[in-house]
């Protein structure tokens, strides 16, 4: 085994380098050829989602409310900041609230509370929503710069300035990060460290990241994985010391209470009834959108013989290939723990994160924006590359499903954006677009696509290398 | 199979050390001023008769959260207690204050919790019973006066209907074509009289009329991390995780 594993390890020092350097040089005028291509198809793919956003506009302006894939509650726009904000200064966000926010988000709300509200907060959440709405409009901003700081960061040296420009507008107005930023969830402030975590460049920096990023959305915990797989016990140690030191730090200072989260967030995986079946579908990443939708249905329903028909099966059977391909993606990282590069791992441990159940938000696959350069020094970006970007684009355009007309709240009713902060009542009809149904599959197919082509290097490097030293 | 040597994940004991020191100073420093204050919470319980707070409306209790929350009210409180510095202390940030009592609504606007958060426990607990008092005393006006609103017009329906009975007594012994089209009119009315004084005393009989009060009272609470003894403990665990994680960092 030692031996084996000398030979094999050698070989993946020498593979991790020279996935660029395996295929033939282009010369200068190919390159420039494909570059140019490049940035046509890029422009193209633009000007389609240049195309959504004079939709979006069009039907705000026309019907008062966002479509789909926005969130079904029409009332509820920008609230994912404003009710955390109001808890931060609260006390009771653990006990009473049941809050699954780690004691750093408090803290940066109470700063954004402070810069925004001198003189405190008063009333509701959506009192403070009424009261100022800058806090969201910073958010929403956040959601414009942080494509351009991905694309500005040295792992993306592969990519024109021209590309980088475009990839980073093209992100900037998909409908997933549209949606995040419609939440104003805190999230997009992760998508300004994961970079450096995707980076090859900083891997010693590595744990303090992946620490911080753990306190921000504690899922990324999954990520610690990737150091056990790829054999690092040293900065799988370094990570979860400064994870547990930020969350005892910032907890003391935040709320006595705070050991009641690690309670809160167990409870909150495993409870269905916190969302909505409508709104896991608004961009969902995972195929268990589809089964907690039916689940939800059947739950709602009246209609005899339901449950005796074949939708009563489909949630166990969706359920039964979800969790297939993510014990494939198990079984990649271990089977390709030895040529697989740590960023990789966390990618596709990313990819697990987010595909594992509807919990994580279907905004969270704005995240993979920052993985492209991990995609780019694949064997297969080409097709990893297209699948993320599908994820991006504009599906939800086309309408497979409307429901029926409903008298409901909207926030963006008076057309006066984005400063308006007045309350109308709008006819909603909810839609279901393409998007919600094709992202969980796109989703999956990368998981397959990638994990494959880590058990597949790892094979053919072994026998390669069996065969050089035979 | 890992790539280091296991003694490279030993920790440095003299990193791991001075973590533990510093956090257990930051720890002493969080409780000392922040985890020493305690908070005592009261629950007041609105005035509502049918589907009205006693304000008249359904959104009179977020005021009745505000005005607990003003100056005057931090004033009261102070002056109640014999606490001069109470009444900067006490009242809203937005207020002029320095928002140690804060009120919200809790259970769909039914109640309103006040939390007090003073260094002094017996001081605080006084000053959220006080306060959830002055709310309570508030709600009454209010709840008095809409109650005399539906007494009177109770009041007055009676004599409506006494002196309906009076003109159907009289109609009754005339017994003419006129005086039959009148008491159908006469019995129409009474009918609306009784449907409406049936309804006013359903509305202002229990479950759907209730008196404010205090529906728990000011008590201390109890969290997880109160002590000192433990927030020293969890910072040096802390600081100790971090002297841990440089240490590892260091090792070759």
């Amino acid at each position: 085994m030692h031996e084996a594993g000398r030979i094999l390890e050698g070989a993946a020092v020498r593979d991790r380098s020279s996935f660029t350097n395996t295929a033939k040089i282009p010369t200068r005028e190919s390159l420039a050829c494909r570059c140019r291509n490049g940035t046509s198809l890029l422009m193209a793919f633009l000007a389609l989602q240049l195309s959504s956003i004079g939709y979006y506009y069009y039907y705000v302006n026309e019907k008062g409310y966002l479509p789909s894939p926005f969130i079904h509650d029409k009332f509820d726009t920008f609230m994912d900041l404003y009710n955390t904000m109001y808890w931060a200064e609260i006390e009771g966000r653990y006990t009473d609230w049941g809050s699954v926010y780690p004691p750093i988000n408090f803290l940066i709300l109470r700063i954004i509370e402070w810069l925004s509200y001198p003189v405190g907060l008063v009333g509701g959440s959506p009192d403070i929503r009424a009261e100022n709405l800058s806090p969201a409009l910073g958010m929403v901003l956040l959601h414009l710069v942080a494509p351009i700081w991905v694309v500005a960061q040295r792992g993306w040296a592969d990519f024109s300035m021209a590309q980088r420009g475009l990839i980073a507008a093209i992100t900037s107005f998909s409908p997933i990060f549209l949606f995040s930023a419609e939440r104003a969830n805190l999230i997009i402030l992760a998508l300004f460290l994961l970079p450096w975590l995707f980076s090859e460049d900083s891997e010693d920096a590595h744990p303090w990241i992946l620490a911080i990023l753990i306190n921000l959305k504690p899922y990324f915990a999954l990520l610690l994985l990737a150091y056990l797989f790829s054999g690092d016990l040293r900065r799988f140690l370094q990570a979860t010391a400064i994870s547990g030191s930020i969350f005892l730090a910032t907890g003391l200072l935040l709320d006595p209470n705070f050991p009641v989260f690690i309670g809160n967030i167990a409870s909150f995986a495993g409870n269905e009834s916190v969302l909505s079946g409508r709104g896991v579908l608004s961009v969902p990443a995972s195929l268990s959108a589809f089964s907690y939708a039916i689940n939800s249905y059947m739950k709602m329903s009246q209609a005899p013989g339901l449950h005796e028909s074949i939708l009563a099966a489909m949630p166990s059977l969706i359920e039964g290939v979800k969790w297939i391909t993510l014990s494939f993606a198990v079984f990649a990282l271990y089977a390709g723990r030895i040529t697989m590069k740590v960023t990789e791992a966390f990618f596709l441990l990313l990819l697990i994160t987010i595909n594992a159940g509807v919990w994580a938000g279907g905004y969270s696959q704005i995240f993979y924006l920052a993985a492209v350069p991990v995609l780019f020094r694949t064997e297969h970006k080409l097709i990893l590359l297209s699948l993320a970007l599908l994820i991006f684009l504009p599906l939800d355009l086309i309408t497979l499903h409307v429901g029926a007309p409903e008298k409901v709240a909207s926030f963006l009713f008076a057309g006066e954006l984005p400063t308006s902060k007045t309350l109308g009542v709008v006819e909603m009809t909810w839609q279901l677009g393409l998007g919600s149904f094709v992202r969980p599959i796109l989703n999956t197919i990368l998981i397959l696509v990638f994990s494959s082509m880590l058990i597949f290097r790892a094979r053919s490097t072994k026998n390669r290398e069996i065969t050089n030293h035979v | 199979m890992y790539k280091q040597n296991w003694r490279c994940l030993l920790p440095n004991i003299k990193f791991i050390i001075l973590g533990v020191l510093c956090g257990a100073v930051i720890g002493g420093v969080i409780y000392t001023f922040i985890l020493s204050n305690v908070t005592a919470v009261a629950v007041v319980q609105t005035g509502r008769i049918g589907e009205h707070d006693a304000y008249g409306n359904n959104s009179g209790v977020q005021l009745l959260a505000e005005q607990v929350q003003r100056f005057e009210t931090a004033e009261a409180i102070a002056t109640k207690l014999g606490e001069p510095k109470l009444s900067q202390q006490l009242a809203g940030r937005h207020y002029g204050g320095e928002g140690k009592l804060r009120a919200r609504l809790i259970t769909d606007g039914e109640l309103i919790e006040i939390r007090v958060t003073l260094r002094d426990q017996d001081l605080a607990i006084s000053a959220a019973e006080t306060a959830a008092q002055i709310a309570v005393d508030q709600d009454l006006k209010m709840f008095t006066n809409l109650r005399s609103i539906y007494e009177r017009r109770l009041v007055q329906l009676s004599k409506e209907s006494d002196s309906a009975n009076q003109l159907q007594l009289g109609l009754l012994t005339k017994n003419t074509l006129e005086s039959k089209s009148s008491m159908a009119d006469v019995l129409e009315k009474l009918i609306k009289i009784n449907d409406e004084s049936t309804r006013l005393m359903v509305t202002m009989s229990e479950p759907n009329m209730r008196e404010p009060s205090i529906f728990s009272h000011a008590k201390l609470t109890r969290p997880v991390v109160s002590g000192l003894w433990s927030a020293v403990l969890l910072a040096a665990l802390a600081g100790g995780a971090v002297g841990y994680a440089l240490g590892l960092g260091r090792q070759k």
